[in-house]
Parts: C-alpha cells; sequence; structure tokens
C-alpha cells in the first residue's frame, strides 16, 4: 500500500514541479555549456578583467536558472528517494522510513557535489579561494547529510555487527 | 463501431502528422539547398579577407611607423578589414538567417521522428529551441572574425561587444530552452506515470 502511495506521491510532484524545473535545469545547462567552453575561452584572451565580467555575467545567468530548479528539485528528490530506498533498502529489512531518510540523504548529496562541479570553472575564474571556500561548505552540508543517514540507519549498522 | 471511429481518427492524425513532418523536412531542406551555396561562398570569402589580414596587411601595417590623418595605420586597416568583413556578414544575414532556421527545420524534424511524433506545435517547439541555440554559435564565430581587427582600432570594442554578446546569449538560451517547456512537460509527465505503473506492478 506504502509503495502505491509513493508512486502517487511522485506522480504528483512530477506533474507539479517536473516540466518547470527540468526547464530551469535545461536553461542553466545550455548557459553552463555555451559559457564554460565558448565564451571564457574567448575573454580569456581579451584579459583577465574582461574574462572576470563575463564570468560574472555567466555566473548570475546560471545562477538564477538554479536557484528557479532547486525548490523543485528538491520536492522531486524527496518524491523520488522511496524508489531507489525501497529497491535497495526496505527489501532487505529497514524500516521504510529510515530507508527513505538514507536514499533522501545520499541524494542531496550527489546533487550537492554535482553542483559544485558545475560553478568549479566559474568560481575559478572569479577567484581559487572563491571555489575553495565553497568546497568547503559543500564538505560541511555533505557531512550533515552523512551524519542524517547514519542517524537513521544506526538500527541496520547495529544490527549488521552483531548478526 | 465506437473502437472503429476512434483507429480511424487515430490513422487520420498519424497521417496528417506524417505529411506535415514530410513537408517542413521539404521546406527546411529546400531552404538550406537554396541559400547554403550563398552562405558557404561568403563566409568562405570573409574567412580570405581574415586571414589575408591578418598575416598580410596588419603585419605590413604594423612595420609602417607614420600617422595617417592623426591615426595608426595599423587601426586604419583594422577598420577597413572590418568593414570589409562586416559588408560581406550582413549582405548575407538574411541569407545565414534562413539557413539557420532551415537547418533548425531539419533537426527538429530529426528529433520529432525519434520520438515518434510531429506535430506543428512540437516541431516549431524544437525549431525556436534549435535556432536559438545554432544563432548563438553563430553570432558567437562571427565575433571571432572581427575580434582581431575591432581590437585594432581600440582594445575596449571586442571586449564591449563580447560583454553584449553574453547578456543577449543568456536571455537566447533561455527563451530556448522556454520554448521546449510543454515537451518538457509532456515528457515528464509519460514519465510519471510510467513510474507510477511500475511501482503499482512491483
Amino acid at each position: 500500500m506504502s509503495a502505491i502511495k509513493d508512486a502517487e506521491n511522485l506522480k504528483r510532484v512530477f506533474h507539479a514541479e517536473g516540466a518547470k524545473t527540468a526547464q530551469s535545469l535545461l536553461s542553466a545547462l545550455l548557459i553552463w555549456i555555451f559559457g564554460v567552453l565558448l565564451f571564457l575561452p574567448m575573454a580569456a584572451a581579451l584579459g583577465s578583467s574582461v574574462g572576470l565580467l563575463c564570468t560574472v555575467l555567466i555566473l548570475a545567468g546560471f545562477t538564477i536558472c538554479i536557484s528557479k530548479a532547486v525548490g523543485g528539485f528538491k520536492k522531486l528528490i524527496d518524491a523520488f528517494a522511496a524508489i531507489p530506498a525501497r529497491k535497495y533498502l526496505v527489501k532487505r529489512g529497514w524500516i521504510r522510513e529510515d530507508g527513505n531518510v538514507v536514499s533522501k540523504q545520499v541524494l542531496y548529496s550527489i546533487f550537492v557535489v554535482i553542483l559544485y562541479l558545475l560553478y568549479y570553472p566559474l568560481l575559478v575564474n572569479v577567484n581559487p579561494a572563491v571555489s575553495g571556500s565553497l568546497l568547503i561548505i559543500v564538505v560541511v552540508f555533505v557531512f550533515f547529510f552523512a551524519v542524517k543517514a547514519i542517524r537513521a540507519s544506526r538500527k541496520a549498522i547495529t544490527g549488521w555487527l552483531y548478526s | 463501431m465506437a473502437e472503429g471511429k476512434e483507429a480511424t481518427k487515430t490513422t487520420t492524425n498519424q497521417n496528417e502528422s506524417k505529411k506535415f513532418g514530410a513537408e517542413m523536412y521539404a521546406e527546411s531542406a529546400r531552404a538550406v539547398r537554396e541559400v547554403g551555396a550563398r552562405v558557404i561562398l561568403s563566409v568562405g570569402a570573409a574567412i580570405l579577407i581574415w586571414l589575408a589580414g591578418k598575416l598580410i596587411f596588419v603585419p605590413l601595417a604594423q612595420g609602417v611607423t607614420d600617422q595617417l590623418l592623426g591615426y595608426p595605420v595599423t587601426s586604419i586597416v583594422g577598420a577597413v578589414i572590418a568593414v570589409a568583413l562586416a559588408i560581406i556578414i550582413f549582405t548575407v544575414f538574411i541569407d545565414i538567417r534562413r539557413l539557420t532556421g532551415g537547418l533548425a527545420g531539419l533537426m527538429a524534424y530529426h528529433f520529432g521522428k525519434a520520438s515518434g511524433e510531429v506535430n506543428r506545435s512540437e516541431f516549431n517547439s524544437y525549431r525556436t529551441a534549435l535556432d536559438g541555440v545554432i544563432y548563438v554559435i553563430v553570432i558567437s564565430l562571427t565575433y571571432l572574425l572581427f575580434q582581431d581587427y575591432l581590437a585594432t582600432i581600440h582594445p575596449a570594442i571586442p571586449a564591449i561587444l563580447l560583454v553584449l554578446i553574453v547578456i543577449w546569449a543568456i536571455f537566447a538560451l533561455y527563451r530556448s530552452s522556454r520554448a521546449v517547456a510543454t515537451i518538457i512537460g509532456k515528457y515528464t509527465s509519460k514519465a510519471a506515470e510510467e513510474l507510477e505503473k511500475q511501482a503499482k506492478n512491483q
């Protein structure tokens, strides 16, 4: 029954957020591809100040599109997390809620790391220290996600240790 | 009886869709055929002028230390070549627009065919999206032709132009992705229904 509820929830979120989020992500991806592969090398040939200005413009466009997508993407991750949780964790005897939490935290971590990797070539052009600072923030976020996941999976871990 | 009617309706829609796809493909292919040769010739001429300027005239002008009408000869040669390039590019600009439109049409047809359907609104959406993307590439490549010569006139000109192109490209790419929003919506709905079906079957 819960599987059907999860599926209905996923369908509802997909209908409500899917198109809008996908469109914003597509815009962000297009801006990133053209910016990083085309405009930044062109700007680099004209000097560091032009490169910096173009980087800031591309960064602004990319960030606006990503910020539009983040809310919807979080809802999609929340709804989608039930599927890998059921497939890999609940079938192995995990409690459904715990499985969902672990699955969500893993997906959040993957999303945050991918986002950082997309920002990296843009931020390095602004200043390498900025990308370094962001990396520290990303590591802190991933640490908190890991703590949440470990807290949710402590029963499974202790069960596995004493089995 | 009702099923028969429904089947006839579906077949008619498919035939109309196929006919429309074939028409659009033929129209796009015709546009590419008609203007393709002219655009290639003009772009070839522009590249030759660019090469001659870069390898012969600008180095020659750099050897001249005198000024002409108060301006360095390099700047004047650069400006002349930039104007010549501009004339060539702008005379075929409409053709380039038609060519990119045609190419976008051909790609849109193949995209539509790959997804199994070619209807008017989807074709137009794909076309608008691809048109924007191709247009950004064309403008960027055109800018590369002008960049060196504009820099000989004043180093700030290519920089300002590039910044303007980047701003325009961000909006053009955003518009392109908006054009396919309805198609994305259709696919996400299909994906959601498929996922629900799979989950219920498990």
